[in-house]
């Protein structure tokens, strides 16, 4: 026997090197996992995660009480929240009867950027990308624990993750707030009176 | 993080002192039989305890068993233990210690934050009726229940490098045990050159951390193919292979959905031995219905909605159909079944091409992307696993060779329906789209373990790679 004078042994061998050098090298790839994690509790996880389902979970970590409406339908006018989710992390009551508060020509968007917390995105319909951007606006000097949210659209932006993605051109899409009771109250007006 | 360091070091030595009680005494089986064995009595102490709305003392009653079962171990084991504990306390810190002291954590990724949200409502015993519809579904049992045992409010962020370390001790186990009687530096010059291939690559080490059931599934699915195999090899089965087997069914039918599919297609080559014992049929089968009917009836799952029975009906009803092969009319279609299934699977998915070219098109050409191209971060793996598979013996396969090439074709066409069946159901069959993080891609993490220690068998076992043609015609 001599494994040495067999040219499956070296095609084997040639092989495998050859496809380790490549995988290691050439093939473009990016990094398996990542470090420097500090955090392990799941409700901060998901916050600083930006996941596109991740709107309740938010709003839950920050206040004792959330209440949630004008959500609408994502298959229609509306966005997605997860019933799972608003189950799970204990969101007090949502209404999705009616779609959200159309406020374009109602306030200047640079007003209420000022109160903008977090920026995520939502699946929704009707444009060619399936997300939209959803931001969560409340008021941090409110010192109120017990909140209620109302579903707002205002005017379209660049997709929050084309932007974390280089070489993509970035897409404008349907934005919608999730907005603070009391700054609607104060800088729009009342909410039922449209 | 010493919460952590205690809970996986009892969740590790637990299982692996109740595994040598129950007869597996060898070093690196011990750690994945005590993995699936924690997983086992994770699962069943939760669903019980579940019904009586006491879900808070399925924690308590799990660690207090392994405890248990720790100490009478030790007290009557004696020196013997020792290694395998050594072994397993080993693994365990380190995989804590990569988590929380080095800050490894797994790419992010969507389906890990919806695993880490069932793990919180478990944390926090909440309503599982929360989780009855198909996005729970789809998230897997027992990887999520796993990873509520952290401390609270956290996730017991070291449990998916210690399941990748069990993953591991497998591999060597299945090595050692499929490879008795070849010669030494056949096996580690094969395996140098199959590890150098896989971790060259981006996703087998992206499995070390990344949150999600496919490694556990995976620990499950290859614990049952090598045993299944060698005891196709042996022309016998003894209660501990047996044991073994149910114990990664068990593990494969709880932590993903599609994991009974697969836990089916691997037990095949055996159950269709006219050899095997029907009440060894029945073990086996049973702890796979058992084991996706009690998470379906704790998950109140739609599932068992639709069918307007109770859920302890319709556990009766699955793991009864389930005990049917096992009866003498079924004893010719049984010992045909691996090629049935295989022609089965087959056949549906040329039909699926043929009827819906349109919308598996992209599907095909995501497959190669993922797989060929790079897209799916295994590089050239597949390009390699094909190559060492030719390589392979090719003809008068081994018993146990021939069993582990049936079980990789069958893996491979049943990761190909379920992946159609998955989009299939709302009336658009799928083979997935281009990028690593597409369910059919990830699925591969399941049964690459199995497709390796299948090449290296047919690589050890051809004498003409070595050299030895003459020896071998003799």
């Amino acid at each position: 026997m001599n494994t040495l004078k067999s040219w499956r042994f070296w095609l084997l061998n040639v092989g495998v090197l050859a496809i380790t050098v490549i995988n290691a090298f050439i093939i473009n790839h990016d990094l398996p996992f990542i470090g420097h994690n500090k955090t392990f509790g799941v409700n901060r996880v998901i916050e600083h995660s930006h996941w596109v389902e991740g709107a309740p979970v938010v709003l839950t970590n920050h206040f004792s009480q959330v209440d949630i409406n004008h959500t609408g339908d994502r298959f229609g006018d509306g966005f997605s929240l997860e019933q799972e989710l608003i189950d799970i992390f204990k969101v007090h009551s949502i209404d999705r009867s009616q779609n959200p508060i159309d406020i374009r020509n109602k306030i200047a968007l640079s007003k209420l950027l000022h109160f903008r917390r977090y920026e995520t995105i939502t699946h929704c319909s009707g444009q060619s990308s399936k997300y939209c951007n959803l931001w969560l606006v409340w008021d941090a000097q409110n010192s109120a624990p017990y909140r209620t949210f109302i579903g707002v659209r205002v005017a379209d932006s660049e997709l929050i993750s084309d932007k974390l993605q280089p070489n993509l051109q970035t897409r404008m899409v349907k934005t919608y707030m999730l907005l603070d009771s009391n700054i609607y109250r104060n800088l729009i007006g009342d909410p039922n009176g449209n | 993080m010493v919460t952590e360091f205690a809970v996986l070091l009892l969740i590790s030595l637990g299982g692996i002192a109740i595994a040598w009680q129950l007869g597996v005494k060898n070093l690196w089986l011990s750690v994945p039989v005590g993995l699936m064995i924690a997983v086992f009595i994770r699962d069943v102490l939760f669903s019980t305890m579940n019904m009586v709305n006491q879900r808070w003392i399925g924690a308590f009653s799990f660690f207090s068993i392994l405890a248990a079962g720790l100490v009478i171990s030790a007290w009557q084991a004696g020196r013997g233990l020792y290694k395998n504990l050594l072994l397993g306390a080993g693994i365990a810190i380190l995989a804590v210690i990569s988590t929380r002291v080095l800050g490894f954590t797994g790419t992010p990724h969507g389906d890990s934050l919806w695993i880490l949200t069932f793990s919180h409502l478990f944390d926090i015993n909440g309503n599982i009726g929360y989780l009855n519809g198909h996005t729970a579904i789809k998230r897997g049992f027992s990887y999520p229940l796993l990873l509520a045992l952290g401390p609270s409010g956290q996730y017991l962020s070291g449990m998916t490098p210690y399941i990748f370390g069990a993953l591991g001790c497998l591999v060597i186990w299945a090595v050692r045990e499929l490879t008795v009687g070849a010669a030494k530096k056949r096996v580690l010059w094969i395996s140098a050159a199959l590890f150098a291939m896989t971790f060259s690559t981006v996703m087998p080490v992206r499995a070390i951390f990344y949150i999600n059931g496919h490694t556990l599934t995976a620990v499950g699915m290859l614990a049952a193919a090598v045993t299944v195999a060698v005891a196709v090899r042996e022309y016998h089965i003894t209660r501990d292979q047996v044991l073994v087997i149910c114990l990664g069914v068990f593990t494969a039918s709880t932590s993903r959905v599609e994991g009974i599919l697969m836990a089916a297609v691997i037990v095949l080559p055996l159950l269709a031995q006219p050899w095997i014992r029907r009440r060894e049929i029945m073990w086996i089968i049973t702890s796979g219905t058992f084991g996706l009917t009690m998470w379906l009836a704790t998950y109140h799952s739609y599932i068992i909605n639709a069918t307007h029975l109770p859920w302890y009906v319709f556990m009766a009803i699955v793991i009864g159909l389930g005990l049917l092969p096992a009866l003498k009319i079924f004893d010719w279609i049984r010992t045909r079944s691996t090629v049935i299934a295989m022609v089965f699977m087959a056949l549906i998915f040329i039909a699926a091409e043929v009827k819906f070219p349109k919308a598996l098109h992209k599907g095909n050409q995501a497959i190669y992307d993922n797989l060929m191209g790079g897209s799916g971060r295994w590089g050239w793996f597949f390009v390699g696993l094909v190559i060492v598979f030719l390589l392979g013996r090719m003809r008068r396969l081994s018993p146990e060779h021939k069993a582990l090439v049936q079980i990789c074709v069958s893996i491979v066409l049943a990761s190909f329906l379920v992946k159609m069946l998955d989009g299939g159901q709302f009336g658009h069959p799928t083979l997935g789209r281009t990028g690593w993080s597409d369910s059919l891609n990830r699925m591969w993490l399941q049964s690459f373990a199995i497709f390796l220690v299948t090449a290296l068998v047919g690589l050890v076992q051809n004498d003409k790679i070595w050299g030895a043609e003459d020896k071998a015609k003799a």
